[in-house]
């Protein structure tokens, strides 16, 4: 039978790498989805993945299990997650929509050329669209719609009232609609 | 009920998150009000484009170069704070406090102790007010321990009393046979969190020497052994965990990693020794089905080595014959 995260947990603490490497892999596929589908990077991505599994490393050794591991480490994804963006933000004026560090879009493959040329230019619409949105409205966002998760675990990742991400929810969407409504949406 | 909040809701219903509160307001409106739908058909179109267009796809690739590249930093992280850096770190962590100027001096003169202490190894210790704690934590430690990772707990030394917590580093000598669980631990921790490459060359070579002579270490090891072919940084190594794994029996474990260097694994060496083991494989009797075809193929459209290439679609040919 395969250990408990909590079991994984204690020998991590007692210097066991090994089982911390085992703890994280648990999760960390979901981390780096999360991280690619918030920054639409995979280069950013991994950063955060490094990032996220770095503080998890330092901070294991003072976690009580309080909460599951899962929700504590979601929490750190989605706080790095937040500050990666202020942080490139203040640290250098780059586009933020930039084609050289961008995740590859897989077209759907049943389509002609021509839908394809298509599709990519609605993906680079909507990317458009998301990096419009607040860091807060496109995690939400990007948690809900994408990763399906439910909002009351959303407002425990982020450490807020339910009733803030609904509205974090509602205007990003609306923002994105807004901005697409040449797509007819 | 406002355009904005019944929006909200109507957003909120297409992912099923209202509560039965809110659907029954919702119910209610849109029975005054049937345009709704038309909007909650919008909303509905909107997600589907979204969803069906950013189809963002983690490959097992990186996740693979995602893991490597954590190893790599958690291995120097573990190796970079030296005693030193730490105590350094401690040191001016004190000093940034509230209470720098009141406390500054004293604290200068307890860490000048402890710092004195570990310097000269002085046996005048036993009236120094700093040394109670060390002294009793002394009593558990070998002589030989090395003291790390200093932290103050308490740094007010005005009531005479200063409290630290530390850890101690034993050095320990270990002679045992490949089989044996404790040298077995080691080998797999020095395999795959050792810092220093010739470390983990010896390491590499002992466990080859070993299978060599029939003696095997267990499939700790061998997972060990897999993840350094795989992903150690220094060639040497992963030539050399190759050879170790060509000692054990030939799986679909060691198949596939064979497949990963050849695909993944940008020195051609390393290639041309994953080709070969998979050729002395088959000719040792064991079979290769059309998977490994299928991958082999891919193979040979991207690699840019002539020598592989032609390696590749032989041993391609051969697995269909």
């Amino acid at each position: 039978m395969s250990p408990t995260d909590l079991e994984l947990i204690e020998q991590s603490k007692a210097g066991n790498f090994t089982a911390f490497e085992q703890l994280i892999y648990r999760y960390d596929k979901d981390v780096l989805t999360i991280a690619s589908r918030f920054t639409q990077s995979s280069d950013d991505a991994k950063d955060i993945y490094q990032d996220v599994f770095l503080r998890v490393y330092r901070a294991l050794p003072k976690f009580e299990g309080r909460s599951e591991f899962s929700t504590w480490l979601y929490k750190i994804t989605t706080n790095v997650c937040l500050t990666y963006r202020s942080r490139k933000k203040k640290m250098m004026a780059v586009p933020l929509y930039d084609d050289q560090n961008e995740l590859t879009i897989d077209p759907p493959s049943e389509k002609n050329e021509d839908n394809h040329t298509e599709d990519f230019e609605v993906s680079s619409k909507i990317r458009q669209a998301m990096n419009l949105l607040s860091p807060k409205q496109k995690l939400v966002f990007t948690l809900r719609h994408f990763q399906d998760l439910k909002l009351k675990d959303i407002a425990v990742m982020m450490d807020c009232a339910e009733g803030t991400v609904k509205k974090y929810l509602f205007e990003a969407t609306q923002k994105m609609r807004t901005h697409l409504k040449d797509l007819s949406v | 009920m406002k355009k904005e909040e019944y929006e909200e809701l109507l957003l909120l219903s297409t992912y099923g998150e209202l509560n039965a509160e809110e659907q029954v307001k919702l119910e209610k409106y849109a029975k005054s009000h049937p345009e709704i739908k038309a909007e909650l058909e919008r909303i509905q179109e909107f997600q589907k484009l979204v969803k069906g267009n950013i189809s963002i796809q983690v490959s097992d690739s990186l996740v693979e170069e995602s893991r490597k590249e954590l190893r790599q930093m958690l291995r120097s992280e573990r190796n970079k704070k030296t005693f030193v850096t730490r105590s350094a770190e401690q040191f001016v962590q004190f000093f940034q406090g509230p209470l720098k100027l009141a406390f500054g001096g004293t604290g200068v003169l307890a860490v000048g102790i402890v710092v004195g202490y570990f310097v000269f190894h002085s046996a005048q210790n036993e009236n120094g007010f700093a040394f109670q704690s060390i002294k009793n934590s002394n009593n558990s430690r070998d002589q030989s321990s090395q003291i790390t990772n200093i932290k103050f707990i308490d740094g007010d030394a005005s009531d005479g009393i200063v409290e630290f917590e530390f850890e101690t580093v034993t050095p320990m000598h270990l002679k045992g046979k490949i089989d044996n669980p404790e040298v077995q631990k080691i080998l797999t921790y020095a395999l795959l969190n050792e810092s220093n490459d010739g470390i983990r060359l010896r390491t590499v070579n002992a466990i080859a020497q070993q299978a060599e002579q029939g003696h095997f270490a267990d499939s700790s090891v061998k997972q060990a052994l897999i993840r350094s072919l795989k992903e150690d940084e220094n060639p040497g190594v992963r030539g050399k965990a190759l050879r170790a794994l060509q000692q054990y029996r030939f799986d679909d474990e060691l198949r596939d990693a064979l497949l990963y260097v050849l695909a993944k694994d940008k020195n051609s060496g390393m290639r041309i020794a994953a080709i070969n083991a998979l050729e002395t494989a088959r000719i040792d009797g064991n079979k290769f089905d059309d998977t490994v075809a299928q991958k082999l193929k891919q193979q040979i459209e991207n690699e840019k080595n002539n020598y592989i290439r032609n390696r590749a679609v032989n041993f391609v040919k051969e697995i269909y014959q």
